[in-house]
């Protein structure tokens, strides 16, 4: 048994907070460094392996592997990497293996040095010495289609360490980020024989504070004696921090995503940590999500790149003012603080601005608000104006969205879904009317809790019309088809795709029994909601 | 191969002409001989039963003392004439009294595996190869996808967790005839000897274990038990019956299922258990292909799962081999 990867597939199975964290802490515990730290960065997503395309992964089984026995096993697992991990003709056990399989140490010094072009013969190298359950947490981590960051969500790898060391979370929240595998330093505090690691960052990511959505506390008193209300902008929450001669950006998990926006770095000309939206806004108004996509995920970025996406970011709350902790004071007296620092700090280019407080009268006022959001923002946040900053989702901000809108739509082609639902058609791409004939108007997954899953796979499975690939056509005509009801936030241009828009936040709700066809909806009452 | 065929298939399974029996019928038949004790291989209502004295125990225990007309009891080895056939059943390795059943006549030789595996298990007889002309095979496992780890090493995870959550129940789900007798004696051979508690129906089927001379130490009934007895306890039964047994009156158990299918990352996690164990009592991939190798027929026909890849394993060594061919009486309805 190897205990690292023993380790990563429990975890990816519990939904079970507490269990988690005893495992995680139970495998600090008994592990030596640096091997525990290398396997804690690989758990949290620390590692960022270069992607290995599915076409290259199939390549280096293809080699291996009877095609016939090949295609059989792919066709019934409906995954690719967990194909490969369990096709591969390697070791059966840990035990087996010729050298034993690659460790977390071994793994991280692997990915780092590798290229996006060695990374099918390193990866075929470790494959040969695993066994299945180190193969499949080795393709969980480079390849495949259910390639993921963290392999446990950062979160409860915190909790796992605050709790083997101790300590607080928030304590371990905002050191992380400043620190870098194996972690010996942290270790070395958490079992009490050095004192705390210094971080790396000068401006290091504080956790933030988000907002619940206001099905959590129905009954809230919506206010204006305690509450603030916002726009919920509809970009990507960010962190800015200037500090000690840095300045970082980072997203809300805490990755540090300064690199693809160095514009937004000179935006700011005082110390400070700030909480905003980033968007791209060009001539006042907010671009479509699509231009988001472009800026986000680059290592660098060209000046024209910058000049055509301009980014900027809605600053909605500040956590230092320079060297001073603002957390603990009210939200009234924060917002105050921001209003003041954006005045002094913010420059004049209109790249760091104020996301504005709404006036509201009543709850019945902002539902009214909250049903026709302008452009850009995708409903209300509702602060309490007495609401300490406190990390996580707090009941103490609500947020309430634009209510869903629903549309009928027929299903045209399905794949299966992913991890849990590997085995099911999941991956539905459904089509509207447009002069007579159905037009895709995107994959839309299905929700986790529709109750038609099964019903759905089983329409697909006795329905498939033609193949491509891992994808069925399914018969989709005027009186004989599945008509899905979807459910969606809202809709943007989207001039590549065939129908000129997509859904935003789409899935499928479930079977609208009884429905023809022909009785689903038609582009145009689709395009009537184009926002942007 | 002769022109008759030993073997042919009606609408209640396998048949064997010139010895007017059925193998496992999944219908009402008035001979038939039964490789286990399964629910999918045994049925109540035939005229005449011939098995092991394991299996005819097994389904008195689940059927009652008149599951058939008339029984008769056949040892591993021993030969019995039946019209122009003679038969013998050899171990299959699956459960208590699991057979293969060996069809001769005119130095012919078929074998129907029944479901078999060939590595050890502390609750069955070691599986036996013999070679023949024809192979009617199982085929639950049929992909190569599905290469079971050691059962050991599976265990040792369920030991770990016990100490990893000494204050929970584990709850393991297991078919109580053959999973669950093995999990326990796993455990035994692990040097665990706390009492295990067990679903009645797992009991039952013990309890003609220990006639056949199995030991399984210190067991207990899970509807006697009482709360404080489960901390940190293993208990062991049907899946579906295990969490309603022990409804509210313990801390949050640990639940764990043992099957083959686990192998399957997307079935695990849609068995919502958190500890799947990977341990079967069907041949896995390499043991299938292996099994088709050595007994090396002439003809090979796949039954009871994923046909086409061991279909095509054996056609590439030169077999002909193909799924169940249909009943031949299936066009009258």
């Amino acid at each position: 048994m190897n205990a690292f990867a023993e380790l990563a597939e429990r975890l990816a199975d519990g939904p079970e907070r507490e269990a988690t964290i005893r495992r995680l802490r139970d495998y600090l515990a008994t592990t030596p460094d640096p091997e525990r730290g290398f396997a804690l960065a690989l758990l949290a997503g620390a590692v960022r392996p270069p992607a290995l395309a599915p076409a290259r992964l199939r390549d280096l089984l293809t080699a291996r592997v009877d095609p016939v026995l090949l295609g059989l096993s792919e066709d019934y697992v409906g995954d690719l990497a967990e194909t490969v991990a369990l096709l591969w003709p390697g070791p059966s056990t840990a035990e087996a293996a010729t050298g034993g399989p690659p460790g977390p140490a071994e793994i991280v010094a692997g990915l780092a040095e590798c290229g996006a072009g060695d990374l099918p013969e390193l990866l075929a190298g470790w494959l040969d010495r695993a066994d299945p359950v180190t193969r499949r947490v080795l393709l969980r981590l480079a390849g495949g289609r259910t390639r993921r960051r963290a392999l446990v969500p950062a979160r409860l790898v915190r909790a796992a360490l605050a709790r083997f060391g101790g300590v607080s979370e928030t304590r371990i929240e905002e050191l992380w980020h400043g620190l870098s595998p194996p972690y010996a330093g942290l270790f070395a505090w958490l079992e009490g024989e050095a004192g705390p690691p210094r971080s790396n960052f000068a401006a290091p990511y504080r956790p933030v504070m988000e907002p619940l959505p206001l099905e959590a506390a129905p009954s809230a008193a919506l206010d204006p004696a305690l509450f603030a209300a916002e726009w919920q902008w509809d970009g990507l929450g960010v962190q800015l921090v200037v500090h000690g001669g840095d300045a970082r950006l980072y997203d809300r998990a805490g990755d540090d995503i300064s690199a693809a926006f160095p514009d937004l770095l000179a935006a700011a000309d005082g110390a400070g940590t700030l909480d905003g939206e980033l968007t791209i806004r060009t001539d006042g108004v907010i671009g479509p999500r699509d231009a988001l996509r472009r800026r986000l995920g680059r290592k660098t970025v060209t000046a024209r790149t910058v000049a055509e996406l301009p980014a900027t970011i809605r600053a909605y709350d500040l956590l230092f003012d320079g060297d001073e902790d603002l957390r603990p004071l009210p939200f009234r007296d924060r917002r105050a603080r921001l209003e003041d620092w954006l005045a002094r700090h913010g420059g004049a280019d209109g790249r760091l601005t104020l996301s504005p407080l709404l006036a509201f009268a009543d709850r019945g006022a902002l539902d009214r608000l909250r049903q026709a959001p302008p452009a850009g923002t995708r409903g209300l946040v509702c602060k309490r104006l007495d609401s300490t900053y406190e990390p996580g989702h707090s009941p103490a901000w609500l947020c309430w969205r634009r209510a869903r809108r629903r549309i009928d739509a027929v299903l045209m082609y399905a794949r299966r879904g992913q991890g849990a639902l590997s085995t099911v058609h999941a991956d539905l791409t459904v089509g509207v009317w447009r002069d007579g004939a159905l037009v895709p108007i995107g994959a839309v997954p299905v929700a986790p809790d529709a109750a038609d899953l099964d019903a759905i796979d089983g329409f697909v499975r006795e329905n498939v019309i033609a193949r491509f690939g891992p994808v069925r056509e399914v018969v989709h005509e005027g009186d004989r088809g599945l008509v899905l009801e979807l459910a969606f936030d809202g809709v943007e241009r989207a001039a590549r795709r065939r129908a000129g828009l997509q859904l935003r936040g789409a899935s499928v709700v479930g079977i609208r029994p009884g429905r023809r066809p022909d009785e689903a909806a038609r582009l145009a009452a689709l395009e009537d909601l184009l926002t942007s | 191969m002769p022109a008759e065929p030993l073997l042919t298939v009606t609408r209640a399974g396998l048949y064997v002409p010139d010895g007017d029996f059925h193998i496992d019928p999944t219908r009402i038949v008035p001979r038939a001989v039964i490789t286990h004790g399964h629910a999918d291989h045994a049925r109540a209502g035939h005229g005449a039963v011939l098995a092991t004295a394991e299996t005819l125990a097994i389904m008195e225990a689940r059927m009652g003392p008149r599951f058939a007309a008339s029984r008769q009891a056949l040892r591993y080895g021993e030969r019995a004439a039946l019209g122009g056939v003679s038969l013998r059943l050899l171990s299959a390795g699956h459960v208590l009294g699991s057979a293969q059943a060996v069809i001769e006549k005119g130095g012919v030789r078929a074998i129907v595996t029944g479901d078999f595996k060939r590595r050890a298990d502390p609750a069955a007889a070691p599986f036996e190869l013999v070679e023949a002309d024809h192979l009617v095979t199982e085929a639950t496992f049929g992909l190569p996808v599905f290469r079971h780890p050691p059962a050991e090493g599976e265990v040792a995870k369920l030991l770990q967790s016990l100490r990893l959550f000494p204050a929970r129940p584990h709850l393991v789900g297991a078919y109580s005839l053959g999973k669950a007798q093995r999990l326990i004696l796993l455990l035994r051979a692990a040097g665990y000897d706390l009492p295990i508690y067990c679903h009645d129906a797992v009991l039952k089927i013990v309890d003609v274990y220990r006639r056949f001379g199995y030991d399984f130490g210190s067991l207990r009934s899970l509807a006697g038990a009482t709360p404080e007895a489960f901390a940190g306890a293993v208990a062991i039964g049907p899946p579906e019956r295990l969490a309603p047994a022990l409804d509210g009156r313990t801390a949050p158990p640990v639940t764990v299922f043992a099957s083959g299918w686990l192998g399957l990352r997307a079935r695990a996690r849609r068995s919502n258990v958190m500890l799947p164990l990977v341990i079967s009592d069907h041949a896995d991939w390499d043991e299938l292909t292996r099994t088709i190798d050595e007994v090396a027929p002439a003809r090979l026909w796949v039954m009871h799962g994923a046909e086409a890849a061991l279909v095509h394993h054996a056609r590439l060594r030169g077999i002909e081999a193909g799924p169940l061919p249909p009943a031949i009486d299936a066009a009258v309805p």
